[in-house]
């Protein structure tokens, strides 16, 4: 399959920094990507540079085969809809669908039947002649959605959409914006510092930390298999652990000797990666099994289905998810010493940062 | 239906304000004639009203400037003159612009019924009228400070008058150059300096304008003002408890008219230059003036009879030549 | 998969279309002649003539200048008489603001709108209601105390001066003390600091930049301002009535022109220094601040009240006394009520004010307008040459009227531009003098103007153009018209400018009061000054609540 979109070695630089950092990406047609990463990391400037902001550094941006990052973006037809909504307040709900269809000198009864169209597909038929200004958040982001997507854009690029909202709306808003994705089949790259939104929506995750791509894959194998630590500590929540890799091969966190699966990395330091649900509680008479370590509970935070146990082990802190009935169940107290299994294949082991 | 109405409203007030205040701006249909005059303002209304009469499809406009303003203006436009017509200003002060090369040579229907001394031979200028030099002087004000009414030239060096006199600034005024013209011929050049060094410690302002002292002598700003006749006869007709005082030797000026060279409406300009003689002006001038350059046109019955006067032998010619070095002259010595 | 084409050569990117770029340029080119024109030209062209003799460069002129005592007299008393001026209204207006934002004093509201009601009226119309207090035949002066004192001369200039100059003094204090917060005073006086103390150590710090600015803004406008001492100034000479009389009393240009020169000095420093030191005062705002306020008590409550009280009272009174003045015979002399002084035949009233307001009207349409393009181009579309058109933007509020008119009629006498004598001469000296507000205010309203909604716009493929005239202009309607009042309340009560440049047939409101003052006809001054006062503040007025435009000055 032909890719849609290619970003190709794309460069931003704003004096000596660089925000985007040579990134290249393929999305295929109809395909749904999200770029995640904290703030500051460059993503809103890589949309900048696709949706024709910006002009690159270095690099290039194809659309279907053909450069398009010397256009303009009146050239590109990219639809962008913006975290601030950006909708023109002095006009109407109807009118703000309709100004793409205008600027592209569309008959009447065309805009008038398009409009029509894109209001059904948000469902705000009945705000067709109110301001924005009398509409709550949630719908002036469709309606900045309907707008950019009247135009029937190559791509959509949405950034940060849902960061204005509650958090209930926000769930429900990027459903809605998935299902229109779908009826549509437009191409979207959708950028978000909420990891949760990007692994519940997305087809296709692009972590970005620096202005560099950390990792490109669907949500799962970003989550499971995380490429750098980076990405497993952003992506969800990991224990980071510093570790040395003996001569002998063995992985050694502390005075802990700690059985691992996959490929093992030369003698030096490492940081292991493991997520806190994967950590077990068992019973201290196990606590010289393999991969068990002992250590007490300094505190605990509670997430309603599940207790965050913060354990300190080792000489460092180790999140632990555990259901909440465990902790009933075992009446734990503060300061009560615990053993942690590590399984084998929960770990993950990076070459450490020098 | 769905436009967006407010802002396609706004845009049509604007455009459609806009066009009326341009509209506004067109020039009239009437051929304009474009006047500098140093007549007073409250005369040039007057005159105006027999002038729209008598042309009516000329546009008069007229700018009224003081003398020194009115000189300076046209010599600033020389190359580019803004004015077609020069109207009722000091023959001192117009007859230097013939030097200049500023004034065009026209002798208007009907110049030869004002008289010959009034003229210039080449028909660079045209009297109209005559105005004389007169001292008001409040006496309501003068009898509060129990103070006597000056009378003549050497009364107003009288020290009790310090900073209760006021005249005109020669350098803008025509009536301020005609005072200083006059003590200059009364007294001789050298003690007329002197003289009017002495006049200075009593002097509270030169203004800008002629009639403005007279004014501010009715109104009771001032008990002495060195003035012209109308304006403080105006005021004493009015029932302002001012007096007109001739001093012993009374200076006076000619008011004359002129075409500027590169007119730009010169056939207009000469109409109205035509009319600026003619009876009917000259009647109008006479209810103002206390003389008229056209024999039999007699002044109003209010003023008084020039040859009660007592007037100097005020030599003109000598004057608008000796202008710019007197003006010098003053300004080294007197200015503030 | 599509491998691309490895080394293709593609155009620089481009943030606009071509069509785009073609329009900004030309529009950006278009503006900057049409400010080199009317901007820079007729500045110039003074400079070259206070340099010029018989067709050589010579400093001749400026020798001249300084051997002749009188004329360098005049910057001397220019300077004084700023000074004092300035002093007086920067400690007036503190207090003035500091009672208003630091009491809970009865009336504020009323007294802030008295305080700034001189913006509406021309410099000379508080000489002129100064001149029937105090004048020679003043109500205070001859009438009351029957003295022979008057206020023409320095003491008349810096009178009305402080009087011109308050409000714009008090929009920058006020700013600045409203802004202190007042867990500030709290804190100091948790630390024990009483009265004075506190004044000194939270209050004085934190204004002092905006003192400053204040300042060297009152010293701008007196330096700059020729309306009061041509009233007021009796004899006494000051750079901005130089200039003038040398023109026009002396016809001496070249030495007009070294005067424009010299006052172009303290004019231009001033207004630099206020620039900086307003920056400065920016910086130490802070957002959200809750206002301090508290009741002073017995003597302090008493000396608060008594002197906003009294202010107020004496701006009323000289407002009052204008009004009155054109309604008695004769100032006092003959009071007998007469509506006389309104019927000016030799002036035409109702010709005059009607032609005020439209070539006022038109300039500020036109000039909220330039403004509004010159901020967009400025900082959005941003081509080459942006910073230029944005200095030469500032720069007209810095310079002189009567430096501005003495340069039109330089410049837009002779050939290629023959301007002087047209009404449109008087419309751009309008537009191009009040353009600096305009476009200060719109810059600052665009800057609030989420730049998203113009990229959206973009993306939707509206066209620069498009932009500007379906998002952008709408979204600066309110800085639009708020600069179209400005300019015209600027326009209409002008004088320094077009005293050089009216024409016959194209007399003025504020031009037609200055003739009826030298002519001595101080009532008939004193009636279309109120009938001036009276329009401009209707028009205001009506601004206010059928536009619901918030008035801005400076």
């Amino acid at each position: 399959m032909d890719a849609e979109l290619v970003l190709d070695g794309l460069t931003k630089r704003f004096g000596p920094v660089a925000a985007v950092d040579g990134v290249s990406l393929e999305v295929a047609p109809g395909e749904f990507v999200c770029v995640l990463g904290p703030s500051g990391c460059g993503k809103t400037t890589l949309l900048r540079l696709i949706a024709g902001f910006e002009a690159p550094t270095a690099g290039a941006i194809y659309y279907r085969g053909a450069p398009v990052h010397h256009l303009p973006p009146q050239e590109r037809n990219f639809g962008i809809v913006f975290q601030s909504y950006a909708l023109f307040p002095h006009m109407t709900v109807w009118d703000n669908v309709a100004f793409g269809l205008r600027v592209r000198r569309l008959p009447a009864v065309t805009v008038r039947a398009r409009v029509a169209e894109m209001l059904a597909l948000v469902g705000l038929e009945h705000a067709a002649r109110l301001y924005p200004s009398q509409l709550s958040g949630g719908m002036q982001q469709r309606v900045a959605l309907a707008r950019a997507l009247a135009v029937q854009p190559r791509v959509l690029l949405l950034d940060e959409p849902l960061s204005a909202l509650d958090a209930k709306i926000r769930v429900r808003l990027r459903a809605e914006i998935r299902r229109i994705q779908r009826e549509l089949g437009v191409t979207v790259l959708y950028v978000t510092h909420d990891q949760e939104e990007a692994l519940s929506i997305a087809d296709r995750l692009v972590v970005m930390w620096q202005g560099r791509v950390q990792q490109v894959g669907p949500p799962l194998e970003v989550y499971t298999r995380p490429a750098t630590p980076f990405v497993a500590d952003f992506v969800g929540t990991t224990n980071l652990l510093r570790a040395e890799v003996g001569e002998d091969g063995g992985v050694r966190w502390g005075d802990v000797l700690l059985e691992v699966a996959g490929p093992l990395l030369p003698a030096g330091p490492v940081l292991l990666a493991v997520r806190p649900e994967r950590l077990r509680l068992v019973d201290g008479a196990a606590a010289s099994q393999r991969n068990c370590v002992t250590g007490r509970v300094e505190a605990w935070t509670f997430f309603g289905p599940y207790v965050r146990l913060h354990v300190s082990a080792n000489g460092e802190l180790l999140a632990v998810d555990v259901p909440q009935e465990v902790l009933a169940d075992a009446g734990l107290q503060r300061h009560a010493p615990v053993t942690v299994h590590v399984p084998r294949e929960a770990v993950l082991v990076f070459p450490a940062r020098p | 239906m769905k436009k967006d109405r407010g802002l396609r409203r706004v845009v049509v007030w604007l455009v459609a304000v806009c066009g009326v205040l341009l509209a506004g701006l067109a020039a009239p249909a009437a051929t304009p004639v474009v006047v500098y005059s140093a007549l007073e303002n409250d005369e040039i209304a007057e005159y105006l009203k027999v002038a729209r009469q008598d042309l009516p499809d000329l546009d008069i406009r007229v700018l009224r400037l003081s003398t020194g303003e009115l000189a300076a203006r046209v010599l600033a436009e020389k190359g580019n003159p803004q004015a077609d017509v020069l109207w009722g200003v000091a023959a001192t002060a117009t007859i230097p612009l013939v030097r200049e090369g500023i004034l065009e040579p026209y002798a208007p229907k009907g110049a030869y019924k004002i008289l010959r001394q009034f003229r210039d031979p080449k028909g660079y200028w045209t009297g109209i009228d005559l105005y004389v030099g007169a001292i008001a002087v409040n006496t309501v004000e003068l009898t509060k400070r129990r103070l006597p009414v000056p009378r003549t030239w050497n009364d107003l060096l009288n020290p009790q008058y310090k900073g209760l006199v006021i005249m005109p600034n020669p350098l803008t005024s025509g009536t301020g150059f005609l005072h200083v013209v006059a003590v200059l011929t009364k007294f001789g050049e050298q003690r007329g300096w002197q003289y009017l060094a002495e006049l200075d410690r009593n002097i509270a302002q030169y203004t800008r304008s002629g009639g403005a002292p007279a004014r501010m002598a009715a109104q009771g700003e001032i008990p002495i003002a060195l003035s012209f006749d109308f304006a403080v006869l105006s005021f004493k007709q009015q029932g302002f408890p001012v007096e007109l005082v001739w001093p012993d030797g009374t200076g006076y000026e000619l008011e004359v008219n002129a075409l500027i060279k590169g007119a730009r409406s010169p056939d207009a300009a000469k109409r109205f230059l035509d009319w600026a003689i003619s009876l009917n002006a000259m009647r109008a001038y006479a209810r103002w003036k206390m003389g008229v350059t056209m024999p039999g046109v007699t002044a109003g019955p209010h003023v008084p009879q020039l040859h009660t006067v007592p007037l100097l032998k005020v030599d003109f010619q000598w004057a608008a030549e000796h202008r710019q070095r007197i003006l010098d002259e003053w300004k080294r010595r007197f200015t503030r | 998969m599509s491998a691309p084409p490895a080394a293709l050569q593609v155009p620089v990117p481009r943030r606009w279309t071509a069509r785009d770029l073609w329009t900004t340029r030309v529009t950006t080119g278009v503006l900057l002649l049409a400010f080199a024109v009317f901007v820079l030209y007729p500045l110039l062209e003074i400079v070259a003539r206070s340099f010029w003799k018989s067709g050589a460069f010579s400093w001749e002129h400026y020798a001249e200048f300084l051997q002749e005592p009188k004329l360098f007299q005049t910057v001397w008393n220019s300077l004084v008489v700023s000074s004092l001026s300035t002093v007086l209204t920067v400690v007036l207006a503190f207090g003035y603001a500091y009672v208003l934002t630091h009491t809970h004093l009865w009336g504020r509201s009323f007294l802030w709108m008295v305080g700034l009601l001189p913006l509406i009226a021309p410099s000379f119309v508080q000489a002129l209601g100064l001149i029937f207090l105090f004048g020679r035949n003043g109500l205070v002066t001859r009438t009351l105390l029957g003295l022979d004192w008057n206020v023409y001369g320095a003491v008349g200039i810096v009178l009305g001066e402080v009087f011109y100059c308050f409000p714009h003094a008090l929009l920058v204090l006020y700013t600045s003390l409203s802004a202190l917060d007042a867990s500030l005073y709290e804190a100091a006086q948790s630390l024990g600091a009483r009265g004075w103390r506190v004044f000194w150590w939270v209050t004085v710090p934190t204004v002092r930049y905006a003192v400053a600015a204040a300042s060297f803004l009152v010293f701008n406008l007196v330096v700059t301002d020729f309306g009061t001492p041509v009233v007021v100034g009796g004899d006494y000479r000051v750079l901005a009535t130089e200039i003038y009389t040398q023109v026009f009393g002396l016809q001496r240009f070249s030495m007009a022109a070294v005067v424009s020169v010299a006052l172009l000095v303290p004019a231009l420093a001033s207004f630099g220094l206020d620039g900086y030191f307003r920056r400065k005062a920016a910086a130490t705002l802070t957002g959200q601040s809750r206002p301090y306020a508290y009741s002073p008590r017995g003597w302090g409550r008493l000396a608060a009240g008594a002197f906003a009280w009294g202010w107020a009272a004496f701006v009323l009174l000289v407002y009052g006394t204008l009004a009155a003045a054109s309604l008695v015979r004769v100032w006092g002399y003959d009071w007998t009520l007469t509506l006389a002084h309104y019927r000016l035949d030799a002036v035409g009233v109702r010709e005059v004010l009607l032609r005020g307001l439209q070539l006022s009207g038109l300039a500020a349409l036109c000039g909220a307008l330039l403004s509004v393009v010159v901020a967009y181009v400025v900082h959005r579309l941003r081509p080459p040459g942006a910073r230029l058109l944005y200095a030469l933007a500032v720069l007209p509020a810095a310079v002189p009227g009567t430096v501005v008119g003495l340069g039109y009629l330089f410049a837009f006498n002779k050939p290629p531009l023959v301007l002087v004598g047209t009404a449109g001469i008087i419309v751009l000296s309008y537009v191009f003098r009040f353009v600096t507000l305009g476009t200060l205010a719109a810059s600052a309203a665009l800057q609030q103007v989420d730049r998203s909604v113009e990229e959206a716009a973009q993306s939707l493929g509206a066209s620069a153009v498009r932009t500007f005239v379906q998002v952008v202009f709408p979204l600066l309607r309110v800085a639009f018209f708020s600069s179209a009042v400005y300019i015209f309340v600027r326009s209409m009560v002008t004088l320094s400018a077009v005293i050089f440049l009216i024409a016959p047939g194209l007399e003025l409101p504020a031009t037609a009061v200055l003739t009826l003052t030298t002519d001595g006809k101080l009532s008939g001054a004193a009636a279309l000054s109120t009938l001036l006062v009276a329009v401009i503040g209707l028009v205001v007025a009506v601004a206010r609540v059928v536009l619901r435009v918030p008035v801005v000055f400076r």
